[in-house]
């Protein structure tokens, strides 16, 4: 979960610039992120970063704080994200999902981590990609972005049980892409 | 509870982190004996352990430098361009100007008649003797009294919630707008003093 400080808010809540770079900074790979995993496609997602940014910015004095910086951002994303999804109307393909991955990997590849678990990891994140969209909007925000139970279910307005059901339908469908690998 | 009952459950027993429990215990007991459950079982763990590697990935290097600089953009525009006294507020206040003006109008004439004209009127005489030019028939006078006392009232109780709703963002449009206005007249008297 994105933390930001209260200090930090208040300063781009004043108008100051540099602070909201600053703040741009220590975000912008969860919101790319989120805004990639629900559009699928790095120049939509490149897009909508830029466009839930200037919402954010223009949006920024009518933050009173009532709940955590953090959720607000990610509550203005999602919806950002979920609109443009409907209006595109289409599945967007993951061909350069893969390679956002290669490059990601690179970075956090563990020598410790077995050749076969690698290979077993990329093929569940690809399946990830492969979830109908509401159970990969919920394992973003549940395993990337660390949100709560309770966190998703208040920024989709679900219900508590919704939530968890649709993860653990998701974790299931996952463990079943397991198996023809494993065979 | 049926094999398919306890898979639902084991996925959240898994994610949950295989807590010791006593609600999950039935699964347990049915995870001792059922072979198909424990490969289950097996392979969420697996999920689970993949998913808490799951890699963000990682925003262009050129999205905050073109953010940025659209904000500069934006911020520019917004200073180049005239901003008024937000509507909720000069509306009403307009509206107020208005009924103490057509009340001031309406003043019976003999007010105005009753006061001996000085022979060398002052300013505020010349103002009330001008006033009284221009004062409205006073025939209706009850009418006029109540029509303009209901609106000023209106116009008082809008300006007054408007103003109980003013906002940091109203402050610095009040403070725009008295940069714009006091740079404008600089501008102008140094224009007229160059023309002289």
């Amino acid at each position: 979960m994105i933390e930001i400080s209260p200090e930090l808010v208040a300063r781009c809540q004043r108008g100051d610039a540099r602070s909201f770079a600053q703040l741009v900074a220590e975000t912008q790979n969860d919101l790319y992120n989120l805004s990639y995993n629900i559009l699928h496609s790095h120049e939509e997602a490149e897009d909508m970063a830029q466009e839930i940014y200037m919402r954010v910015w223009r949006a920024l004095p009518t933050f009173r704080g009532d709940s955590k910086f953090g959720t607000w951002l990610y509550r203005i994303g999602v919806n950002a994200c979920l609109n443009r999804r409907r209006q595109l109307r289409t599945q967007l393909y993951i061909a350069d999902g893969d390679d956002a991955l290669e490059s990601q990997i690179a970075a956090d590849d563990d020598p410790a981590t077995s050749a076969l678990a690698s290979e077993r990891n990329r093929a569940l994140w690809a399946a990830v990609d492969r979830l109908p969209e509401k159970y990969r909007l919920m394992i973003t925000l549940f395993y990337q972005q660390q949100l709560s139970y309770d966190e998703i279910a208040s920024m989709l307005s679900l219900p508590l049980g919704t939530v968890k059901a649709h993860l653990n339908r998701a974790r299931q469908a996952l463990a079943a892409s397991l198996r023809p690998r494993q065979e | 509870m049926s094999c398919e009952r306890f898979r639902e459950q084991l996925a959240q027993y898994i994610a949950d982190g295989e807590p010791a429990c006593s609600d999950y215990e039935p699964l347990r007991q049915h995870l001792v004996h059922c072979a198909r459950c424990q490969t289950l079982a097996k392979d969420l763990r697996i999920v689970e352990t993949a998913l808490a590697s799951y890699p963000l990935i990682v925003a262009p290097p050129t999205l905050r430098a073109e953010l940025m600089r659209t904000i500069m953009q934006e911020r520019q525009a917004l200073q180049e361009e005239w901003r008024l006294l937000p509507w909720d507020v000069w509306v009403p206040a307009v509206a107020f100007g208005l009924a103490l003006l057509i009340a001031l109008l309406s003043l019976p004439a003999q007010l105005w008649q009753a006061a001996p004209v000085p022979e060398s009127p002052d300013i505020w005489a010349k103002f009330g003797l001008w006033l009284n030019s221009l004062r409205l028939p006073n025939g209706d006078g009850l009418f006029w009294v109540t029509w303009v006392g209901v609106f000023a009232t209106t116009a008082g109780l809008g300006l007054c919630l408007s103003l109980t709703n003013w906002t940091h963002d109203h402050t610095r449009q009040v403070e725009d707008l008295e940069a714009r206005v006091a740079d404008t007249v600089t501008h102008l008297w140094d224009q007229t003093r160059r023309a002289h």
